[in-house]
């Protein structure tokens, strides 16, 4: 399953891009599974477990207790705590 | 009465008066209360920076305006917000919020920029020079905010 992956905010440094494309073997099926998955794949992918950070899977938020039905070619966002105004 | 929101997004400076012009008060109205946000100098500013999200932040926007709207009874309100990056002494927001009473124009207009600091999809940099330092909301904002959304009806 290929994913596109896109980090706002202050992530964007911290994880050192601002989008990457990877191929998971397994589908995870919550946001936790998804983050932990992650984590390994990416360089300085620890800041992924921030529990700040909102998540949004085709311009949808998702929330950590819902389950994920994650697809091929889905774009997961990984947004940094919001600040504007 | 009729009611309507209007969301502006843009990359270009904000002007306030022909913003301001844009709300339509109508005959029912009988107060109009704005708020302007302006970057402010700090330590040898150059520039504030806000980056945004193309999808999810004018959905947030809708939404913070629909709620508000909704909430107060307000008849038009107008959410104006810049990306990009601005000087010094430039807007960063401007809201107006038209109602038929004083407390609900002036209660919508507060609603809206308090929850918007930390619900829409906003991120802030202030550069100075070549270097930037990412703004993160403060306990304050979140705070501010959390009053508003524990009574959100």
């Amino acid at each position: 399953m290929k994913l596109t992956l896109e980090f706002f905010g202050p992530l964007r440094d911290r994880v050192g891009q601002a989008s990457t494309v990877l191929t998971l073997v397994e589908r995870p099926q919550s946001i936790p599974a998804l983050i932990e998955t992650l984590v390994p794949l990416l360089e300085s992918g620890e800041a992924l477990r921030d529990p700040h950070l909102r998540v949004a899977i085709n311009d949808q938020f998702c929330s950590s207790a819902e389950n994920l039905m994650l697809h091929d070619h889905d774009r997961v966002a990984f947004l940094s705590p919001f600040s504007g105004g | 009465m009729m009611t309507r929101s209007d969301i502006v997004l843009t990359g270009e400076c904000l002007d306030i008066e022909a913003l301001n012009r844009r709300l339509q008060s109508g005959v029912h109205s009988g107060a109009v209360s704005t708020f302007t946000g302006l970057v402010r100098s700090s330590d040898a500013l150059t520039a504030l920076e806000l980056l945004h999200h193309r999808v999810l932040t004018p959905a947030a926007l809708q939404r913070i305006a629909k709620a508000a709207m909704n909430r107060f009874g307000v008849a038009d309100l107008l959410i104006a917000h810049r990306y990009g990056r601005m000087a010094v002494g430039e807007p960063i927001v401007h809201i107006a919020g038209a109602a038929p009473h004083r407390r609900a124009a002036l209660d919508c207009v507060s609603y809206a920029i308090d929850v918007l600091k930390t619900q829409a999809p906003f991120w802030k940099r202030e550069w100075r020079g070549d270097k930037y330092d990412w703004v993160e909301p403060t306990l304050d904002d979140h705070e501010k905010a959390a009053t508003w959304m524990e009574t959100d009806t």
